[in-house]
């Protein structure tokens, strides 16, 4: 899952990342390179992606946060929020994966949702590095299959989960208890008084 | 001094010959439709010239339904809407971006044959001071395409009638709001970039549909919502 250069425009790249032509632009970039890398090939849905675009934008903007404090957390949030939107509603379909390919690596096992992990993970290390000179350091659960197939089950109930998800496979601390709901710096030091760490769904 | 001359200059033909053109292709696309039955019928040997017939003529008034946009031509249209100050042949150019964008858009949402536009209506309104009013380039926008809803300039028949069906006007309305988006946004490098964004545009404008056509009727929110859209595409 090797990261790519997704930088189109002049302007800012979080500000770029909010026009369509961009998000297309790079999602196809993304298509390509998984392509190359896993041998899988994909079919997307133009229309269901333009789609896809605006659903999280509206809800990116349903919860931007004010503080100036909360954009990095933001950043994360935002990437965990197109997750959600793409694994709920499957603008790509997966046409072929390589004879022989080992199910048990992430990329055959669930080949799509692959393609959407490697996509939001990208932006959103890009973004950080950019923009917050901050490193993304993906944690050991994106090569887990175990944590994939969790990942792949609950989603499919419930596609908030991919936002906790994306958190884990980026290294961060996921937050289970109502994952959709961004938490500012002031809000997440207080609920952590309430919710106690918890386990990776496993049903 | 010379004497005016008594015939128009070749370039004022242009509009109403395309205009013109757009009603040929438009027939040749309905008759194939209508004749397509029969001339299933009709023996190999006949079949095929009256096919080649209809296609000639299908081809010829495509072929003259755009006339020559290019990077320069968009760029005029889009200044347009954004106030900037220019020669007395703006509103015809920005006329004839319209109409491509609208032929455009048109094929992709299948919209049938019969929702022609009319140039030279459109250059007519764009001339028009009161037609495209307002202090931002999405206010100027809403203006025009309230301007161009109420002009007739599209229809079966430009010009002379102004009735649609509601599905056809809410057809017209997406298809006017994906060409206003499109040269409110920010230019693409290429011809070819420019007609992917126009694309672009229209999936936009298709994916927030309700909130879009819910708008088209008040100039404010109207603004408001093709401003939103074009920060985004």
């Amino acid at each position: 899952m090797a990261s790519q250069d997704l930088s189109l425009a002049d302007q800012p790249l979080h500000k770029a990342a909010q026009r369509l032509r961009w998000f297309l632009g790079a999602f196809e970039g993304q298509v390509a390179r998984t392509e190359e890398e896993t041998g899988n090939r994909y079919a997307v849905d133009q229309d269901k992606l333009a789609a896809v675009f605006v659903d999280w934008l509206k809800a990116f903007n349903a919860q931007k946060p004010a503080s100036a404090d909360d954009k990095v957390a933001y950043v994360g949030f935002a990437a965990g929020l197109m997750l959600r939107t793409l694994v709920a509603q499957k603008p790509v379909a997966i046409e072929a994966t390589p004879e022989g390919a080992d199910q048990s690596n992430p990329a055959y096992f669930w080949p799509e949702g692959y393609l959407y992990v490697a996509f939001c993970l990208n932006v959103r290390g890009l973004v950080l590095e950019n923009e917050f000179h901050e490193i993304q350091h993906p944690g050991d659960a994106l090569t887990d299959a175990r944590t994939w197939w969790s990942f792949r089950e609950n989603v499919a109930k419930d596609p908030s989960l991919a936002i906790a998800f994306l958190d884990l496979f980026a290294g961060d601390d996921p937050e289970w208890e109502m994952p959709q709901i961004f938490r500012t710096g002031r809000v997440r030091a207080i609920a952590e008084r309430f919710y106690e760490a918890k386990e990776i769904p496993q049903d | 001094m010379r004497p005016p001359s008594p015939f128009p200059p070749a370039s004022a033909f242009q509009m109403p010959l395309r205009d013109a053109m757009r009603g040929v292709a438009t027939l040749a696309d309905l008759t194939e439709d209508v004749l397509e039955p029969v001339a299933n019928l009709l023996p190999g040997p006949l079949r095929r010239p009256f096919e080649g017939a209809l296609k000639a003529l299908d081809d010829a008034g495509h072929r003259f339904i755009s006339g020559a946009i290019g990077m320069e031509e968009i760029s005029v249209a889009s200044d347009v809407l954004m106030g900037k100050e220019g020669d007395g042949t703006r509103a015809e150019t920005c006329a004839m971006v319209l109409a491509f964008a609208w032929e455009r858009v048109r094929q992709a949402c299948d919209l049938p044959h019969h929702q022609m536009i009319s140039e030279t209506i459109l250059a007519a309104q764009l001339a028009a001071a009161p037609a495209i009013a307002g202090e931002t380039a999405a206010e100027r926008a809403a203006s025009l395409l309230g301007s161009i809803r109420s002009s007739g300039a599209i229809g079966r028949a430009p010009g002379m009638t102004r009735h649609h069906s509601s599905e056809e006007q809410r057809e017209i309305d997406i298809a006017l709001v994906a060409a206003m988006v499109w040269l409110l946004a920010i230019r693409g490098e290429t011809l070819e970039e420019e007609e992917r964004l126009l694309d672009l545009s229209l999936a936009l404008t298709r994916a927030l549909q309700d909130e879009v056509l819910s708008a088209v009727e008040e100039p404010v929110q109207l603004a408001r919502q093709l401003q939103q859209l074009s920060a985004h595409l």
